[in-house]
This record gives C-alpha cells, sequence and structure tokens, in this order.
C-alpha cells in the first residue's frame, strides 16, 4: 500500500474546488510538483557522498556530488517544463450501454515541445503511460465500468510524470468535461397483448421487405440509409425507398406495452426493442412520460430513443417535452 | 504471443537499458580493478555474461534458486576473504558484488533505480583510489550512462527512439554546469567527522623504513611519479637537490633501519586546518603522489609551512595522516642570516637541519656500531685511525677511497654474504647507492664520528614548459650524514665520488648501457628514449599536475585564497563563512529569478517575430530622438510618410529601410 505524501492531499483538495472545463493546458497554475520517493532516497544519496567527501577531503567526490545535486535541482525544472503546455481536452461524447466499459476518450497535444512518459488514468493506482510527440494529437480511451444508465463525467483525471530522471513527480488533477452517455441494457422482454398505443398497425412484427415499398427518386434531405444501391448500380440513379409517412407501418413503443412494475426494467425493454426494430428496419416512435418520439427510422432517429431512455426520470416528466 | 513476447513485454524496460546497464558493470569493474581482488573480478564478469545470455539470448529471468544460490556463495566467499576487516576497500567490493548481483534480479523500474543509485554511489568511492584526470572523465561518462538509464526508465519508450530524452540529459549536465562551478568554488570544506580506513591492507609504495644493500635499486625499476615540487623562486639545480625522506640511524651489520627514537611525537592534534603559511618567499610546494605512507620529503634548511606536516626529530617531518591521496604541502627555505644565527652552538647544531630544537639525547646513538660481524671493515678502520688522527683527514680519505680504488656504480651487484659491509668493500666492490652509503657510514661509525644514513630522493626530471620537477620512483637515492664538531651535520654523498654523472645527470646516464635501469617497464623506458613521446609525457605530466592542483588538491586553504582575492576589492573585510554564505545564496537567488523570469517571459514567447521587435525598438528610439509617435492604427507606411516629411531626414532613411523589412516579412515580399 503506497502512502500519500501531503502534497497529494493539497492537490487533490485544490482541485476539488476548481470548476470544470472541456480544455486545460497546463501551466504551473494546475501542475503540483514534488520529489518522488525515489527522489528522497536520490537526496539521500547525495547526502551519504557529501559525507564521504568531508570525511576523505576529497574533492572529486565533492565535485561528483555537486553534479548529482545540479542535475537533481535541474530535473525539478525538467519535470515542470515537461507537463505544462500540454493541452488536455476532452473528445466527442460517445455513448454505451449500462454494464459495458464507458470509453471517455482524451485528447492530447502539445504544440511546443514532447510530453515524455506521461501516466494517464482516474485511479492513482492504474494509470497508463505513454509519450506525446510534439504537435501530434494523441487520443486517449479511458475505460471505466458503468452500473447505471444516464450522463457519466470523469471524475477526476490524473495526469503525472517522473520524466526526466525519476527524482521529481509532477501531477496534475483535471476535472476534465468529458461524458458519455449510458443507455439501458438492452434486454428482451415480454411484451403486453394490447401494446401499441396508436396500433394502426396490426401486426408488430411485420417486416419492410422491398416489394412492399415504394421506390421514389432521391431528393435532398433523405437518408442516405434508404438509397436502393442496386438501383444506383443499374441505372445510375440515386433512388431511395419510401414509406408514405407510413404510420401505417410504424410501431410505437410504449410505457404500457410491458408488463413489468419497475422503470428500469422497462426502459431496458424498451431499449431492447428499438435497437430490434432498428435492426429489422422498421418504423416506430417512442412515447413515454414526458418524451414523445414521433415514429421514424435511421441511425440518428434511435440515438434519440435511446438518449431518452438514457435521461429518462419520473421528475422530469414535465420538463422534458421536446 | 510466444512465450518469449511475453517475456519481452513484460521487460520492456529492460530493452532500451539493457546494453547501458552491463556497460555500467564494466566501467566500474573497470574503475575499481586496481583494488579489487582478482576473483571478485572474474566473478562478476561471469555473473554479467550469465545476465546478458539468460534475458537476451534465451530470453527468460533468472530462476529463484539460481539467485538465492549465487548470493549465498557469493556472501561465503566474500566473508572468508575479507573476514570483516571494514574499510573503504572492502566496502567498494560488497559494493561491486550486490550490483552485479541485483542486475541478475532486476524485475522493476525500482530495481533499475536502485541498482543505478548503488553504482553511482559506487563510481564516487573510486575517486578515493585513483584521482586521475583520466579516470575522472571515466566516471563522468559513467554518470551520463547512469542518468541515461534513468531516463530511459521514465519516459515511455516506442514513441521517439530517444531522440528527445538524449537531448534532455545534455540540458540537464549543460545547466547543471555552472552550478556545480560555483559550489565546488565555494561550498565550505569541512573538517571530516571521522574516517575509516580505505584500505585493509596498506600496499605502500616507495620507500621503506629499512633499508639493507640492494632495496633501493628495486625502486629504480619504477617509471612511476613519488611526487612533483613546484619553487617560488628559481629552482635549484639538480645537483643540490637531496630529498631528505627518512633517517637510518640503527645498524645491525646488514641493513639500516628507522630507530624507535624517532617515532611519531604524540600528542598532536591530528585534524588538519588546511592552512598554508606564509614564512617568506623563498618557498617550495610537494604534491606527494599517494603511497599510504606519511613521509615527508624535504630539502636541506626547510621549515614547515602547511598545517599538515608536523615536525619530527633529525630533521625529518611527518604528514599527520598517510597520503592515501595526493598530498600537497609547503615548506620554506631559511633565510642564510637564519642559518647563521642558528648555526652556533655546537650542542644546538642538529638545528641547522632539523628546524626545531632536537633534545641533545647525545649523538651516542649515532655512533652505535655492531662489533660482532664485518672484522675485516673494524680491522681497516682502526689502521685508518692510526694514519689519519684527524677526522677530518679520515673521512677525505674514505670519499677518495671509492672515486679512486675500482669501485662500480651498478644495478645488478652481485648477492652479498653475510658481512656485508666487508664483502662489499674488499671483495665485490660493485653496488648502488645503498652499497655505498651504508658501508660509509658504519665505517665512519667505527671511526668515532656520529653518522646517519639518509633515504630520500636525489635529483628529479625538471619540466621545462611547466617549471617544476618531476620526482620518479628511480631517483630514490641514499646518502650519509656525519656530525662535525663545530660545523654540525654535514652531507657526505659516497656515491657522488663513484658515479658523479648520477648526481649530475641523473640514474639513466649513470648507468649507461650496463642495464637494469627500468627493466620491469619496457613501455615506459622505451618512452625516454623517444624524443617525440618524451616531449608528449611531461605535457601530459604538466596536465596532470595542473588537474591535480587545480582540481583534485582544491581545498579549504585554496578556496581562502580564491574567496579572499575574489572579495578583496568590494568586501575586504567580511568573515569567510559570510561570503560563502552571499556567494551561495546569490547563486540561487539568480537561478530562482531565471525561473521566474521563466514563467513570466513564457506567455509572450513567439507573439512577435524577429522583426517585429526590431521595428517596436526602432520605433521606441524614434520617440526618443525626434519625438515622432506612431500613432495607435496607423499603418507603418502611413507613418512612414509622415517621417519623411518631417526634418529628420536620416532617421527617415533608417525608417524607411526597417519598414521595408517589416512589409517584406509580413507579407513575404521579394
Amino acid at each position: 500500500m503506497k502512502v500519500s505524501l501531503f502534497p497529494e492531499y493539497i492537490s487533490r483538495w485544490l482541485s476539488s474546488k476548481s470548476a470544470r472545463g472541456e480544455q486545460f493546458t497546463l501551466s504551473q497554475k494546475n501542475i503540483y510538483i514534488f520529489p518522488s520517493r525515489m527522489g528522497f532516497v536520490f537526496v539521500l544519496l547525495i547526502v551519504l557522498l557529501l559525507l564521504t567527501a568531508i570525511n576523505y577531503q576529497n574533492s572529486l567526490i565533492y565535485l561528483f556530488t555537486f553534479f548529482l545535486g545540479a542535475v537533481f535541482f535541474v530535473s525539478i525544472m525538467l519535470c515542470f517544463l515537461n507537463m505544462s503546455g500540454l493541452c488536455v481536452s476532452s473528445f466527442q461524447v460517445l455513448a454505451c450501454y449500462e454494464g459495458e466499459l464507458r470509453p471517455h476518450v482524451i485528447e492530447l497535444l502539445n504544440t511546443e515541445k514532447p510530453s515524455m512518459g506521461l501516466r494517464l488514468g482516474v485511479d492513482k493506482h492504474i494509470l497508463t503511460e505513454m509519450s506525446i510527440n510534439k504537435g501530434v494529437k494523441k487520443l486517449h480511451n479511458i475505460l471505466l465500468p458503468t452500473d447505471s444508465r444516464g450522463v457519466h463525467v470523469l471524475d477526476r483525471l490524473r495526469i503525472e510524470s517522473t520524466f526526466p530522471f525519476g527524482f521529481i513527480i509532477a501531477w496534475t488533477w483535471l476535472k476534465l468535461d468529458s461524458k458519455v452517455l449510458v443507455f439501458p441494457k438492452p434486454v428482451e422482454g415480454v411484451r403486453s397483448l394490447e401494446g401499441g398505443v396508436g396500433s394502426e398497425s396490426k401486426n408488430n412484427s411485420r417486416l419492410l421487405s422491398e416489394d412492399l415499398t415504394e421506390l421514389k427518386s432521391y431528393q435532398h434531405g433523405d437518408s442516405a440509409l434508404r438509397i436502393v444501391w442496386k438501383q444506383l448500380a443499374a441505372k445510375d440513379q440515386l433512388i431511395i425507398r419510401s414509406h408514405e409517412q407510413g404510420t401505417r407501418d410504424s410501431i410505437w413503443l410504449t410505457w404500457r406495452l410491458y408488463d413489468v412494475a419497475n422503470i428500469e426494467k422497462k426502459l431496458q425493454h424498451l431499449c431492447f426493442d428499438i435497437l430490434d426494430l432498428h435492426r429489422k428496419q422498421q418504423v416506430y416512435g417512442l412515447d413515454i412520460p414526458g418524451a414523445l418520439i414521433s415514429p421514424s427510422m435511421g441511425e440518428r432517429h434511435k440515438h434519440e430513443c435511446l438518449k431518452v431512455l438514457a435521461l429518462f426520470s419520473l421528475g422530469a416528466e414535465e420538463g422534458q417535452n421536446d | 504471443m510466444t512465450k518469449s513476447d511475453t517475456l519481452k513485454s513484460r521487460h520492456s524496460f529492460l530493452i532500451a537499458p539493457f546494453n547501458a546497464l552491463i556497460s555500467m558493470i564494466l566501467l566500474q569493474l573497470l574503475s575499481h580493478y586496481n583494488h579489487l581482488p582478482l576473483w571478485l573480478v572474474w566473478f562478476c564478469l561471469a555473473l554479467t555474461v550469465y545476465g546478458f545470455f539468460t534475458y537476451k539470448v534465451v530470453v527468460q529471468k533468472v530462476s529463484l534458486m539460481v539467485r538465492t544460490l549465487l548470493v549465498v556463495l557469493s556472501v561465503v566467499i566474500f566473508f572468508m576473504y575479507y573476514k570483516l576487516n571494514l574499510s573503504v576497500d572492502m566496502a567498494a567490493s560488497f559494493l561491486v558484488l550486490a550490483s552485479t548481483l541485483k542486475f541478475l534480479e532486476i524485475k522493476s523500474k525500482k530495481d533499475v533505480t536502485i541498482f543505478v543509485y548503488v553504482m553511482l554511489y559506487l563510481s564516487a568511492i573510486s575517486f578515493l583510489f585513483v584521482q586521475s584526470f583520466v579516470h575522472a572523465v571515466l566516471q563522468f561518462i559513467f554518470v551520463l550512462v547512469s542518468l541515461y538509464v534513468l531516463l530511459c526508465v521514465n519516459s515511455s519508450q516506442g514513441l521517439l527512439k530517444y531522440q528527445a530524452p538524449l537531448s534532455s540529459l545534455f540540458k540537464a549536465a549543460l545547466v547543471a554546469g555552472p552550478i556545480v562551478l560555483v559550489f565546488f568554488l565555494f561550498f565550505p570544506r569541512i573538517a571530516p567527522l571521522w574516517s575509516i580506513p580505505i584500505k585493509a591492507k596498506n600496499a605502500t609504495t616507495g620507500m621503506t623504513n629499512f633499508m639493507s644493500p640492494g632495496d633501493i635499486a628495486e625502486l629504480a625499476q619504477s617509471s612511476e611519479r613519488a611526487f612533483r615540487a613546484t619553487f617560488s623562486l628559481k629552482a635549484p639545480e639538480k645537483k643540490d637537490l637531496y630529498w631528505r625522506g627518512l633517517v637510518l640511524d640503527q645498524f645491525d651489520g646488514r641493513a639500516w633501519s628507522v630507530s624507535n627514537a624517532h617515532s611519531l611525537q604524540q600528542g598532536f592534534n591530528k585534524v588538519d586546518l588546511g592552512v598554508l603559511y606564509d614564512h617568506g618567499d623563498d618557498y617550495y610546494e610537494v604534491m606527494l603522489e599517494p603511497n599510504n605512507q606519511s613521509w615527508v620529503y624535504a630539502l636541506e634548511s626547510s621549515r614547515v609551512s602547511s598545517s599538515n606536516v608536523l615536525v619530527k626529530e633529525a630533521g625529518q617531518f611527518q604528514l599527520k595522516t598517510d597520503a592515501i591521496q595526493s598530498t600537497r604541502y609547503k615548506m620554506t627555505f631559511k633565510s642564510s642570516e637564519a642559518k647563521e644565527e642558528l648555526a652556533i652552538p655546537t650542542a644546538k647544531i642538529l638545528q641547522k637541519n632539523a628546524g626545531i630544537t632536537e633534545v641533545s639525547k647525545g649523538v651516542r646513538s649515532y655512533l652505535k656500531a655492531p662489533v660482532n660481524s664485518n672484522h675485516r671493515t673494524q680491522q681497516y678502520i682502526k689502521d685508518l685511525q692510526v694514519s689519519f688522527p684527524n677526522k677530518i683527514d679520515l673521512i677525505n680519505h674514505l670519499m677518495n677511497k671509492f672515486s679512486e680504488q675500482s669501485y662500480y656504480y651498478t644495478l645488478k651487484p652481485s648477492v652479498l654474504g653475510l658481512d656485508t659491509v666487508d664483502e662489499f668493500l674488499f671483495d665485490t666492490k660493485q653496488g648502488f647507492c645503498a652499497h655505498y652509503a651504508s658501508s660509509l657510514a658504519y665505517m665512519l661509525r667505527l671511526a668515532k664520528i656520529p653518522a646517519r644514513v639518509i633515504a630520500g630522493y636525489q635529483g628529479g626530471e625538471y619540466n621545462q614548459q611547466g617549471g617544476y620537477y618531476i620526482v620518479h620512483q628511480y631517483d630514490a637515492h641514499a646518502w650519509v650524514e656525519v656530525q662535525l664538531a663545530g660545523i654540525g651535520w654535514v652531507r657526505l654523498d659516497p656515491t657522488a665520488m663513484v658515479a658523479p654523472e648520477r648526481i649530475l645527470s641523473g640514474l639513466n646516464i649513470a648507468v649507461g648501457d650496463q642495464g637494469g635501469f627500468l627493466n620491469g617497464s619496457p613501455i615506459a623506458s622505451a618512452v625516454l628514449k623517444i624524443s617525440g613521446l618524451n616531449w608528449l609525457r611531461l605535457r601530459a605530466d604538466e596536465f596532470n599536475y595542473k588537474w591535480q592542483k587545480l582540481v583534485v588538491n582544491y581545498g579549504n586553504n585554496e578556496q581562502e585564497s580564491f574567496v579572499n582575492n575574489l572579495f578583496k576589492d568590494f568586501m575586504p573585510k567580511t568573515d569567510r563563512l559570510l561570503r560563502v554564505v552571499v556567494v551561495l545564496g546569490g547563486l540561487f537567488a539568480l537561478l530562482i529569478s531565471m525561473v521566474l523570469f521563466y514563467l513570466w517571459y513564457k506567455p509572450y514567447a513567439g507573439r512577435y517575430t524577429y522583426v517585429e521587435k526590431i521595428y517596436m525598438l526602432w520605433l521606441y528610439v524614434l520617440v526618443r530622438l525626434s519625438g515622432l509617435k506612431r500613432i495607435t492604427g496607423e499603418t507603418p507606411n502611413a507613418f512612414l510618410l509622415r517621417v519623411k516629411a518631417s526634418n529628420y531626414k536620416r532617421l527617415a532613411k533608417v525608417t524607411e529601410k526597417i519598414t521595408a523589412k517589416l512589409e517584406q516579412d509580413q507579407y513575404r515580399i521579394q
């Protein structure tokens, strides 16, 4: 078990008071610096050398000692400079499902100089080592376990380095605004029979096949997913499948569809069905307390629906109308 | 992934500094080679090779069993060899062994770091044994390799191929340079706190405290330096350089030795303050090579002028501590008036040479001569005493005997039996300085003339460019001193009678082609013969002497005179400690302010180009010179027109040029 040094506590306390941000540039304002454990051992070595020099009145050992001492001193500066100027920012918001490891992608860039021997992580004891080349962007993915849906923010990012010689450790705690959207875990549920509020549709799991689809020419704004690629190859013309504002064919996923009382369970089933319908390329809409998404299809639509599920909370029913 | 791949990835940090680690071990084995026992060197080499093969060729770890076995084995052998005789020598051997064993079980970055730290300490204590410039350079390289290893361990790899890390290594070394220099010059030198002997078995070099015939001839084989000497005024001639070392006053019929009466005077405080005294202008400084002995070599009628030297009886001197490192001391010649003053009373006549009042133990001890051997010599002296009742005549006769009769000066004399003096004087008649000095002193004692043998060095090699004498081991010499009523102790050198060229030009010439000179070191004797190489040797020696004087022997006293010189103009009467505080504090303040300046300046760095800076500077100058000021928002060209319209034609020309440059810089117009 490692024992934290006193400045470590100070840095934690100070960083807990600081504001969140999407981007941080490391400078003397947020870099903490202190001799490392091995640095203290090195200081001990220097003291021992000095005693030897004094005892044997040996000029060359004096010289040797002063050189090591000076290198120790210079390494304070080098250690700080190695980290300063490093720009840390949160990459785009990614999403994952509950129970998976959530990816926080962090972008590292130093335009002034390379940053060597960086160790990154949220926990002080599990850190990933890397070096950043000058002017080369580097993305680092921090995977963290998730146990609930919703928006998860990175607690505190730690970056440390003992470059150049390991005598000095420079570290920083950043409250980086790196968010990950966690969707409910997709679990297949049993749908009750009267499910489907606007049940224009007669059968819930009707497949969309090509011959049932009207074809029309592509217009700007149409989803690329609907392009019939075969036609493109044959006629050199963009043709899309069209659903005649297919309320007739659309499925409404509603709150009452499932026979479970637990809201989380309901959300998990909804999630499963959304993914299922999406895979089957069906048109579906979502109608749950506080949110109504008209039937549609496609990647964006799926994301919208899943987002609603992820952010769903009973208290927010009234607030989330759009 | 194969097995070796997993191992490689587990030891990924090892791949880069691995060769460096091996070179560190080899460098330290080389640095400590002279005092390490041979078995230890071979053992460590074997361990290193073994480690190399397991890590690099087989790509495996050394198993725990093998490691335990090796540790137990080496600990047992080590303590059987050293038997707990605590010394630096032993500690160095132990560290070499321990760090080589540690090399076999390096598992983590921490292990590497600990290994490097131990090695660094080992490197530092190698200076206790060797202090030459070449050795210092070797250790500097070693430190750089060590730092490189630490650098590899602390910068994650694979990306940059070590270009950036190496540059930061040199950056660190470069910035460290001036700090080291200031600290070295000003850091107060403190007296030793305690002491541990450097070597368990002191292998002394040079003279011994007894002399049997043929002893000094052995030293003639060695071209090693005994000491160097610099004279403040004109250096004496070679033939006058009799460096007195030991007074041998006891004769057992075969060998001369130092009697107990001359043992070290007790009751002295052995802590050396490192002070040189000013006793006049005519002085000389000796830089003694480390020989693990405490004898001081000094010319006749010298006075001690440094605090590390004690005065002994019979005009001898002694170092406070054995010369385990090169040791410097200063001696001042007594002025001629002082000599006369002291030379008057017969009873205290010894002072002429001794420098202190010698308590007259009687000259009796200088008359003791064993009579149970060398009967022929005893008879010979009895006969001579009859024919030469005057002692001076007797001495002259004996001295002339060596030059007139067929005595032969040689480095390879015949082996003598029990009655050494008899056999030498009447049978073999060939010998080295020890034979002549020994037999002459014996004969004088038989003739009731107080006599003693002096062992030391005679002459030296004058380094013309450097302006100093180099005294080698082959300059070792023995001669005789007799006490004459009314005059005191007088030097008699029988060798000068047999082979005057020995005194005038040195042993090399005196022995000539008959051989025996530097037989043990063919390279050294070859160098002496080739003039180009010899010139080079003298230049190298001069450099080494400077290195020793300026760096190796920079101690309390040197620091004092340096600091005094530096501060004599603006802080003439301040305490030394205060000055040191001022300098070191100043350095610290300078470094801190540099850091602060950097932090303040950094945001502005790169905001303006070089040309823009010059333009702005010119604008400032222009305001001062003419009062013309650029209005905010005014373009450089518009401002130029305004300047041109003014009366300052010359300034306008310069402004035109700078503005053109600025335009070029901004818009890249060719």
